[in-house]
Parts: structure tokens; sequence; C-alpha cells
């Protein structure tokens, strides 16, 4: 991407996490000028466009004018859009969750790298100071080997969509939508997100096909050969415990889902103490700007690079059964 | 039979007000918008969206349980939405029940707690939303059956306001308490609560503008809770050592935001600029030294600003002085009501979520 001149981007899909979150996100980034705004809901991108000084305007004028497009979408239209905009030297920014098959994952992945262009996933929480810090730790080594996981994250449901995705859309579950956020967090730190991982054995009750509201499972991941059991619980209906853990041979890690500086560490015998991170952010929105930053910049590495969260979406999709 | 509508039904205490209807006689409508309405599936009650409220006229009872959330500039334009939702459903001889806050005192209750009307004050915006709510209603309907309920600390197995967060912050280490101070926990367990309001819709005889606390285990101190919190993590609690409280001014506010970035540390930070340390030097010379030095002196700052540990957050120091609050909100309910539930069972409920949440616990 050229410097000197404000990179255009596009926005396809113009609901409340492009008004709650993009729209402030992209202000911390003054090269680069969001040009263009589509949604099926007329009212909706006229709203973002009239907000953010962005025109109007068709998948088309996005593909043919915009160097970074954002695909913001309802989640089971991701595989397919993505897929549209995948054109040499463009950067291609998908909202979480990905899409809701390994195979389709790959597929883009692959795509993206035969199209010479680059396509990222936008789980924020991967900027946690918290989630930083903790997969250091698990990465150092003084854990040992990840033996167990386990992600819980619930709370009475809130998130105002403009879509209605929450409750129609194949992949707006809690699985799919909040669960995904948490695995990721909860692959990420454990090391699981990148190698060789399958789910050999998947056990997924939940209250409804999806979109569920509430799901518990217990899993056998294999990494890289090695098994290691999994418990999650993910709910719209009760508030669960908010954090993951993760069990190695000489301790354990936990981590509050939420935005925090600290994670708990512990040893074997259960002496736990709280562990700091250098980081701090004062607001939520810090870290949702901050990922961008890797995305913008032409030669960053890869942390939120598509092809790290096949492993995420193998695992949803086995837990989707 | 009796017509019911419940607003707001889809949150913490409303979802347990359904469920405590279902055994009822009554024909309950609960008022949710259409991304909660889930939430009400198994309640047993007809979904009604705000939308759609004209179609179901005016009822026999109103509950309003609803507030506004969100962005602290738009609750004054929530508040309207929800007056209007209650307007549409209140006919001449409707009844109101509207749930409000004892934090219409103050979320420290650091202002005289009355049984009747509280006048506007400036405050967090959502004391003065729930404040300015109560108040409108009241003007509204002079001459009808109003029922203002003013809860506690809403308590029980989680509670996303206080068993949830007071549960987490045991087990990360963050700040429960002040060393030397122990509020008390004016809570209501959400059971009671709803217990509480299902006997209010049953009342037909409750004339005129009531106003009704409930904390029925307010003598109660918050370091019974986190007690019974330590002991089933296995993990000690962390207290503050030394806080102090009540910003109450804008000029206390203000010292407060900026205590952060004081000016010596800016200095520091500025002389050691490169561009901006040759111009502050320039600066120096220009004023004389001795006398930019008297100035520089006198910029001190209070040792209590001085963090000990992690630095506090505007949400946690007020969580804090919460949970440091030495006025008890002790209930004033009508007569004829008992809760069902006691400290004992309330702890033993939510220590089962606990389990259920997925708490790595203390063997029993």
């Amino acid at each position: 991407m050229n410097m000197n001149k404000r990179a255009k981007l596009g926005i396809i899909g113009c609901g409340s996490v492009v008004q709650r979150n993009y729209l402030p996100a992209l202000k911390f980034y003054p090269e680069i000028e969001l040009a263009y705004v589509s949604d099926i809901n007329a009212s909706a991108s006229a709203r973002v466009a009239a907000e953010s000084g962005a025109k109007v305007a068709s998948l088309e004028q996005v593909r043919n004018e915009c160097q970074i497009v954002v695909i913001a979408t309802p989640p089971a239209s991701h595989a397919e859009l993505v897929e549209k905009f995948l054109a040499p030297g463009r950067t291609v920014i998908c909202e979480k969750p990905f899409v809701g098959k390994r195979s389709e994952a790959e597929f883009l992945t692959q795509t993206a790298l035969d199209r010479n262009c680059r396509l990222f996933v936008a789980h924020f929480r991967r900027c946690f100071p918290s989630v930083r810090l903790g997969r250091a730790l698990i990465a150092s080594g003084v854990f040992g080997d990840v033996t167990m996981v386990s992600a819980y994250e619930g709370g009475r449901f809130s998130w105002q969509s403009e879509s209605g995705y929450v409750y129609k859309d194949p992949y707006g579950g809690v699985l799919f939508d909040t669960g995904s956020h948490t695995l990721d967090m909860l692959l990420h730190v454990a090391g699981l997100d990148t190698g060789n991982l399958r789910v050999a054995s998947a056990h997924t009750q939940s209250d409804s096909p999806e979109p569920s509201h509430d799901v518990q499972a217990q899993v056998v991941l294999n990494h890289d050969g090695r098994p290691i059991p999994g418990d999650f619980k993910f709910s719209r209906v009760m508030p669960n415990a908010n954090k993951i853990r993760i069990e190695c041979q000489n301790g354990f890690i936990e981590i509050p889902v939420g935005m925090a500086d600290y994670v708990r560490v512990g040893s074997g015998e259960g002496r736990a103490v709280i562990v700091y991170a250098q980081d701090s952010y004062a607001d939520l929105m810090d870290c949702f700007a901050l990922q961008f930053r890797e995305m913008f910049s032409p030669d960053s590495g890869s942390t939120f690079a598509a092809e790290n969260y096949i492993n995420l979406v193998a695992v949803l999709e086995s837990l989707n059964g | 039979m009796k017509r019911i509508a419940v607003i707001g039904a889809a949150g913490y205490v409303g979802l347990e007000l359904m469920r405590q209807l279902r055994a009822s006689d009554f024909e309950v409508s609960a008022i949710a918008r259409e991304n909660g309405a889930f939430l009400l599936r198994d309640s047993g009650a007809r979904l009604v969206l705000p939308k759609d409220l004209a179609s179901l006229g005016a009822v026999d009872v109103v509950v309003n349980l609803a507030y506004p959330t969100g962005d602290p500039l738009q609750f004054t334009r929530h508040n309207s939405e929800i007056f209007g939702h209650v307007k549409a459903l209140m006919g001449s001889s409707s009844r109101l029940i509207h749930v409000s806050t004892q934090a219409v005192f103050g979320l420290a209750l650091d202002r005289p707690v009355v049984v009747g009307p509280v006048a506007r004050v400036r405050d967090y915006p959502y004391v003065e939303a729930k404040i300015e709510l109560e108040n409108r209603l009241i003007a509204q309907f002079p001459a009808q059956s109003v029922q203002i309920v003013r809860l506690g600390n809403v308590w029980g197995p989680g509670s996303g306001a206080w068993t949830a967060p007071l549960v987490n912050k045991v087990l990360f280490g963050e700040p429960v308490g002040v060393d030397g101070s122990d509020g008390y926990c004016n809570a209501t367990d959400v059971a009671n609560t709803a217990s509480y309001l299902v006997h209010l819709i049953g009342r037909d005889d409750l004339e005129g503008i009531r106003f009704h606390h409930l904390a029925e285990m307010s003598r109660h101190r918050w370091s019974e809770w986190i007690e019974c919190i330590e002991v089933a993590l296995g993990q000690p609690a962390v207290r503050e050592p030394l806080m102090a409280f009540g910003p109450d001014s804008v000029k206390q506010d203000v010292r407060e935001a900026i205590s952060p970035v004081m000016p010596r540390a800016l200095y520091r930070s500025l002389l050691g600029g490169r561009s901006s340390g040759s111009w502050l030097r320039s600066l120096i010379t220009a004023a004389g030294k001795d006398r930019f030095d008297s100035i520089k002196s006198g910029l001190k700052r209070s040792a209590t600003s001085l963090p000990l540990g992690h630095r506090l957050g505007p949400g946690e120091k007020t969580f804090l002085s919460i949970l440091s609050a030495e006025t008890e909100f002790k209930s004033s309910v009508v007569e004829g009501w008992s809760p069902p539930v006691d400290f004992e069972e309330s702890w033993s409920r939510v220590e089962s979520w606990m389990r259920s949440a997925g708490y790595t616990m203390r063997p029993a």
C-alpha cells in the first residue's frame, strides 16, 4: 500500500459493530480514508455515511475503489463476501466470527495467498494485555505442556444488533458470537491457534439448534499429536465464570474474558498469584483500535492473519456438530 | 383474570419475576426488545415488542423494571421511551409498580435516606436517570396507585451487578474492600425481590403514591459474603490499604482526574524531549531558575494519590465506595410479606451457581 496517499477503506455491513466500534477505531488512523460504506439496509448505510463522511456505495464500487475492505455483515455471508473481495494487493478484514467451516477457512486462506492479498480476522481480544502476557508465559515453557483447557463466558444478552443476526443467522448464536471470541483467546494464549489441531471428540449440549443461546461442550483436542481435554460453557442467559483456564504440567493460568492487564497463575498445588502486564488500556475501544495497527501496516507480523484462525474454525465447526 | 404487563422483563430481576409469575393466575405480558426475546421464550408470558404496545392496551398492573443503559448522553431519551411505554399501558384504573434503586440517595448512600420523594441532584448518570424517572412517573399519575420500589443491591445467583463481579474480583486479586472499613451490604436476594413484586401485584388495596425500600439483608456486612467467596475459591481477597472516598465537587473531580498526569511528571517528560526539552530550558533560563523552582516546588501532590500496587480506575473506586457504605438501607415494606430466602439460603444458591458457572472451587 502506498503510504504517501491515504488508502481508501470500504465497509460492507453497517450494523452495530461498525457504528459502535469501527467508526471510532478508524479515527486512530489518519492515513486511512473511510471512503465507502455499503449495506442492504439503506438506512443503516446512510446513517454510517452521514456520521463518517463516507459515501454510500455498491459492492462493485467498493471492490473497484478500495485498497482495504472490512466485511462486517452477518456471519453466514462472510465466506461468500470475503472471497468476492480477495484481489491482488488488497487487504480484507473479516469481522469475527470468520466462517463456519474449516474447509471454508482453508479455501479463503489459500485463495488470499494465491491472489496475493492479505486476509485478516478481527478478533480484537488478542490485543488485551492479559492475553499477550498469558501467551508469552505459556510460550516461555515454564509451565510445561498444556494438559487441559476450559473457557466459560456468559451473561444476559444486551447487544442491540441492527440485523438481528443473533437470533436469525446460523452463525449468530452464542457459540459463534461471543464463544468464538473466548475460544480464540483460549487457543491463542495456549498456543493452539497454530500447529496441527484436530478435534478428536466433541460432546455438545445446546438449548436449540444454531443460533443457540446456551452451549456446553466437552471436547478432546489433539494438538500436534497430544490429546488435550477441554470444557466449554457459553451463555446469553446466565452469567458464567467469564474466564479461560489453561492447565499445564507445572501449573495453571487463568485469564478473565474481559479486557484486563493481569493474569492469575498458580502452581500444581493450587497456590496462585496475580501477575500484571506492562501495558494497560483505559478503554476497551483502545484494544479494538490497536488490532488494525498490524492490519494496516504493509510489513508487520501476522497475529491476525486468517491462517491463524483455521484451528478456531475447526473447533467451532466440531462444537456445532 | 388480572392483566399484568412487565416492562424490562428480560433483565435479571425481570427474569426471576417472570419465573415466579408463571405460578400465578395472572395474564402476563412481557415487554422486551426483540434481541432479548429468546430469554423469555420459556416464561409462559405473551411477548410484546415495544413497537406493538398499542395492541396490548391498558392493563390492570404495569410493572416497570426498565432503566437506561449504554451511552449516558442518551439516558434522558431512554427515560422518555420508558415513560412512553408506561403511559401506553396505563388506563384510568391501572396500578403502577415502578422499580427503582437505593442509588437515588447516592451510590454509596451519602445522602439522607428518606422513604419519600427525592429531588433532582447532580450525580452519576445512572443516579440522575433513576431520580428523573421516579419523579416523572409520580407527576404523571398523581391520582393513581403508584408504588415506587427502591431496591438495595440485587444479589443472587449470577447477579451481573454484584455476585459475578465480586466473585471475579476476589479470584483475580482486585480489591473488594478497604482496610478498616466494612460497609453494609444492603442486599436483596433476587428471589426475595421478585417475591415482593408478586406480593405487590396482588395487593389491590394499595392506593396513592407510596414508597417501598427493599434490602432484607441490609444488616449484613459485605465481609460476610466476601468471606464465603474466599473460602469457596480458596483465594484470599485483596483489600486496599488506604483510601479516601468522596470527590463530590467539580473541583475534587478535576483534581482526581488530573492526578495521574501531575505537573512534575509532565515537567520531567517535557524536559526529556528532544525539542520540548530545548524550548523548556530556554524558558527556564528566561524566567530565571530560582523563580521557576519556586513554581515547581508548589506543585505538590498528596500521598493518598500515590498508588500502592495497581492504580484503581474511577469505576473501581466507586465500587469500593459502595462496599464501604456506612449507611444501612433499611427495608420499608408493606405488612403481610416476608422474604422466602434468608442469608444462608441465599449463599447456598450463589455457591451452587459458582459451581455450575465454571469456577474452580475448593472441595467442601
